[in-house]
């Protein structure tokens, strides 16, 4: 009786486990601290995120991770946003900025000595004041991603007490509309399946950031 | 002497019974592990089937994203397309869902729509999507092969189920496998 009642456990705890890979969630793989998967962001915005990445790592030990991506599906941005964070094992430092160009949302996960420099409530603020009105109006992505990136460093250094200098990064895109904007969509021949499929779950979105852990 | 012959006589009959109860839970045993590997094949082939769904699910999704830009669900061609997603996100529970050709049609018919819209010509980021990422996506759709492959699996683990091993698996908990369909 023992066994058979650890055989109908055993094939209970299959099936569970065949159902729930099926609806497994599905992440990109990371490369870096920018996942450009939509391929929005221009050359010298990737470069300025991993200048700036250096400096406020050295000055507060944080760590920016920047994702694009065209559509997800039908997964809502916030969760997938947290997921990602979970899946690629990001630290307690870390603040993960997602954009899902397509669908005109975004989200930000971060880890939870993030709070020590910078609340969520801040960092909605600043996603409100300096990173929407670019991404969604004038669709200029690598403004809004340095326009943000350089507002929180500036909120989060003003908590810490220390200074950060970050004179010239994203200088060129800031407040302009350059190749990464809008124009970026022209002739495109990237890859239809890069940033296109994400998970499958289907709910509401919400824009705003959370705290991962 | 009568009350040790009993005794002896009750004894045999417990060994034997405990005898039976053993050799039947080997065969129980045997049989829904046996059951279970054959299980296993079909289960591989379900995710795959699972996977071609998703695949249409998702494309038919971000196809609604960009058309509810500047159609209303109203549209008839929109209220296809949404109709195709509702039955493709209800496909695991429902165990059918609508066809590739079927959502390609459809898919197609929305598309072309938009791409005929001025407003849509003079966005260059929708414009790109509907004449270019969408399409190529709704194309790359496949699912006919997957589902022919899970029910072929699936068929062929339920026929082995009418026999008499099928049978002790079955008492041993081994369910038979759904047949997916597409209309």
């Amino acid at each position: 009786m023992k066994h058979r009642l650890t055989a109908l456990l055993l094939a209970i705890m299959l099936i569970l486990s065949v159902a729930c890979g099926a609806f497994a969630v599905s992440y990109p793989q990371q490369r870096g601290n920018v996942n450009d998967d939509a391929a929005v962001l221009s050359g010298s915005t990737v470069a300025d995120i991993g200048s700036l990445n250096t400096k406020v790592k050295n000055a507060l030990g944080l760590n920016f991770v920047v994702v694009t991506r065209h559509f997800l599906g039908g997964a809502e941005a916030q969760s997938y946003c947290s997921g990602l964070f979970r899946d690629w094992n990001l630290d307690s430092n870390t603040i993960l900025l997602l954009l899902v160009i397509g669908e005109e949302k975004y989200a930000v996960t971060t880890g939870s000595n993030v709070k020590k420099y910078i609340s969520d409530e801040q960092i909605n603020s600043l996603l409100s004041s300096k990173l929407r009105a670019l991404y969604i109006e004038k669709r200029d992505y690598s403004g809004a991603v340095g326009n943000f990136l350089l507002a929180l460093t500036a909120q989060a250094a003003a908590t810490s007490g220390k200074k950060i200098e970050t004179g010239g990064l994203f200088g060129t895109t800031a407040h302009s509309t350059g190749s990464s904007g809008a124009d970026a969509f022209l002739g495109w021949t990237g890859n239809w399946a890069e940033g296109f499929f994400s998970n499958n779950s289907y709910d509401t979105t919400s824009y705003g950031a959370n705290t991962s852990r | 002497m009568a009350e040790k012959i009993k005794n002896d006589r009750l004894s045999s009959a417990v060994c034997f019974v405990l005898m039976l109860v053993m050799v039947a839970g080997a065969l129980l045993n045997g049989a829904g592990k046996a059951y279970a590997q054959k299980r296993t094949a079909v289960d591989q082939a379900w995710k795959e089937c699972v996977a071609s769904v998703q695949e249409r699910t998702e494309t038919a999704y971000n196809l609604l994203t960009v058309a509810g830009r500047y159609l209303s669900p109203e549209d008839a061609d929109y209220a296809k397309v949404a109709e195709d997603l509702k039955s493709l996100q209800n496909a695991e529970s429902t165990g059918s869902c609508v066809s590739v050709t079927v959502f390609k049609a459809d898919a197609t018919a929305l598309l072309t729509k938009l791409a005929a819209m001025e407003n849509v010509k003079k966005d260059s980021r929708d414009s790109m999507y509907v004449t270019q990422m969408l399409p190529q996506a709704v194309e790359q759709c496949s699912g006919i092969e997957a589902i022919s492959a899970y029910n072929t699996a699936a068929d062929n683990y339920n026929s082995s189920l009418n026999s008499f091993s099928g049978f002790l698996a079955g008492l041993a908990g081994v369910t038979r496998a759904t047949v997916f369909s597409e209309n």
